[in-house]
C-alpha cells in the first residue's frame, strides 16, 4: 500500500514538473506577471 | 479516442520548449488562447538579420497533449522558413500530420493563430504593417 503511495506521489510530481516546464503561464507566475492583467484572447 | 503515436511522441519528447529573449528586435512573440478555456500557446520566432530566415523557434505551452504536440511541431516547421512561409502554414497540415481528431482540431488553430501572431509581433517591431488573417472560430 505504501508502495503505490510512494509511486503515484513520484508520479504525479514529475508529471507536475514537466508540464510546469512547458507552461508560459508557470513562466509568467515566476516572473511576478499578474495573470489577470493580460488581455486573453478568448477561443 | 486514443492520442496517435505522433502526438505522443512530441507529448513525450516536446521539441524547442524554452523562451526567446522577447525583447530583441528581430524575435517575433505570439501569445494565444486563454487560461479560462485551458489552452495557452506562446510561440516565438528568431529571425536572422541577413538571410530573412527563422533561425530558431521556441513554445511554451499551457494545455492537453495535443496543444503541445501541434506547437513542437510548428516550432520544427518554422525553422528555416521565412517570415512570409511562417505565414501560409495551414492547420490543416498539423491536423494531417498529427492525425487530430475533430474534437482536437481547435488545438492545430491555435497553432496557426500563434505563427501569426509571432510573425505579426515581429513585423510591428520592424516597421512592417500587421497582417489581417480570419480570426480562428473553432471553440
Amino acid at each position: 500500500m505504501e508502495d503505490q503511495i510512494d509511486y503515484t506521489i513520484e508520479q504525479v510530481t514529475n508529471t507536475v514538473n514537466k508540464l510546469r516546464e512547458m507552461s508560459p503561464l508557470w513562466e509568467m507566475y515566476k516572473e511576478g506577471i499578474d495573470m489577470n492583467s493580460i488581455e486573453w484572447a478568448h477561443h | 479516442m486514443a492520442y496517435s503515436e505522433k502526438v505522443l511522441g512530441h507529448y513525450t519528447n516536446p521539441q524547442n520548449v524554452g523562451t526567446l529573449d522577447k525583447n530583441k528586435q528581430n524575435v517575433g512573440t505570439g501569445l494565444v488562447g486563454a487560461p479560462e478555456c485551458g489552452d495557452v500557446m506562446r510561440l516565438q520566432i528568431e529571425v536572422d538579420d541577413a538571410t530573412g530566415l527563422i533561425k530558431d523557434a521556441k513554445f511554451k505551452t499551457f494545455g492537453c497533449g495535443s496543444a503541445i504536440a501541434s506547437s513542437s511541431l510548428a516550432t520544427e516547421w518554422l525553422k528555416g522558413k521565412t517570415v512570409d512561409e511562417a505565414m501560409k502554414i495551414d492547420n490543416m497540415e498539423i491536423v494531417e500530420e498529427l492525425h487530430l481528431p475533430p474534437v482536437k482540431i481547435h488545438c492545430s488553430v491555435l497553432a496557426e493563430d500563434a505563427i501569426k501572431a509571432a510573425v505579426n509581433d515581429y513585423r510591428v517591431k520592424n516597421g512592417l504593417p500587421v497582417l489581417k488573417f480570419e480570426e480562428s472560430v473553432v471553440h
